[in-house]
């Protein structure tokens, strides 16, 4: 660059000395010299346009990314708040559920529930399934004595003794009042009287404090297994554990009480025809 | 006075809209998952525009529950609306009402509100109404 600048000052003071003008060496050296020049501006010329030109690309490019960006971020705004509300909504549908099949007060599965459950049970037909019906004994006397506020905390406890006496794909919902009905999706009549009877005796061995007073309070239950060959639908094992749970309280309450089986029918049946 | 009034009652998936040109107040109320999201809310969107040029001001008062996709949309796009007519001095001004039992839609308005420089409040109610 620096020989350039040093040969185009030479070229001028050979040019501006004129001296050998007439040499036609001068005359063809001048001309080639003043073209020079001119392309030498035609290029600072072209390149000041191309530098302009890149300078709007790149200040357009800037603003595209800048309005991309924001869409972008208005997008992933939108998407975010719709998510929440989504999840709300679901939520809301899960409550909505939950509250119509579950026992406000005891947040135990309520009829409606366990009926969905009975039905279950009864089409798989793989196994046998058990189901009890329970009553809290003279349960009237604590909603009489301390009002139903009291009966009401004392039945929420009984609630959470009776769910944790219970595997946890056991179903224990409440069937009314103080009636409780239990269903063992897996196990067979005997074992369920085993388990049945385990948790009365539980009951009667937990005291419970109201308002300062340690009370016991016992249970009668009513125990019938499902069978196959009788059973329409789960108001048919539902009617004869409930047979079994008046049996218990005529008995005099506090026991546990099993459907008469099919064996005991033929049973009974065999002695007669003898 | 050139703009007319808006009253929309509200449907299962539309919200009540109530446009009033003389008061410069826009009120929406219930739910909005309507099917076509952009024909619901475009007179709604055209109305605040034209009330923000007669009035140079506008009140919104916002009663929504659930908003679809395309609700949420148009609901930034209200507020995008809003913004630039703050940004030139404009008086505009949002009050979002939520029932305090559900606190999760105050939490959604305040997710709307982070670009908004306008004044937009979040305001409890005991029971949902006016």
């Amino acid at each position: 660059m620096r020989n350039a600048a040093k040969l185009e000052a030479q070229i001028r003071a050979l040019l501006d000395s004129e001296q050998r003008r007439d040499d036609p060496l001068y005359l063809a050296l001048e001309q080639l010299y003043r073209r020079y020049c001119d392309q030498r501006e035609q290029i600072e010329r072209l390149s000041w346009i191309s530098d302009r030109y890149q300078a709007a690309m790149l200040q357009e490019n800037r603003v595209l990314n800048a309005r991309s960006e924001q869409q972008q971020r208005r997008l992933q705004k939108i998407a975010r708040i719709s998510d929440r509300y989504q999840e709300m909504q679901r939520e809301l549908t899960r409550d909505l559920r939950t509250s119509a099949t579950h026992d406000p007060l005891t947040g135990l599965p309520n009829r409606r529930l366990m009926l969905e459950q009975l039905q279950a049970a009864g089409q798989r037909r793989d196994t046998d399934f058990s189901l009890a019906l329970l009553d809290v004994d003279h349960f009237k006397q604590i909603n009489d004595a301390y009002g139903h506020d009291i009966g009401d905390q004392v039945l929420t406890r009984i609630a959470a003794l009776l769910r944790s006496q219970l595997r946890s794909h056991d179903v224990c919902a409440r069937w009314g009042g103080e009636e409780f009905l239990m269903l063992w999706p897996d196990l067979e009549l005997s074992r369920a009287i085993e388990v049945a009877e385990r948790i009365r005796l539980t009951m009667a061995r937990t005291p419970f404090e109201i308002q300062g007073v340690q009370r016991t309070l016992t249970i009668s239950i009513g125990v019938a297994g499902y069978r196959p060959d009788v059973d329409q639908d789960s108001a048919d094992i539902i009617k004869r554990a409930d047979f079994a749970l008046y049996a218990a309280k005529r008995a005099g309450r506090n026991r546990t009480i099993a459907e008469r089986s099919a064996d005991d029918d033929l049973a009974d049946r065999e002695r007669t025809e003898i | 006075m050139t703009i007319t009034n808006i009253e929309i009652a509200a449907t299962q998936s539309t919200p009540a809209i109530h446009a009033d040109s003389q008061a410069g107040r826009l009120v929406m109320r219930g739910d909005s998952y309507p099917e076509n999201s952009f024909a619901f809310f475009a007179p709604i969107i055209e109305w605040t525009e034209r009330c923000i040029a007669e009035h140079g001001a506008v009140s919104v008062d916002l009663y929504l529950l659930y908003l679809n996709t395309s609700s949420v949309k148009a609901m930034m796009d209200l507020f995008d609306l809003l913004e630039s007519a703050h940004q030139n001095g404009r008086k505009v001004g949002v009050n979002w009402y939520y029932d305090q039992q559900n606190v999760r839609v105050a939490e959604l308005a305040e997710e709307f509100k982070e670009d908004c420089n306008f004044t937009f409040e979040i305001i409890a109610e005991t029971a949902a109404g006016e």
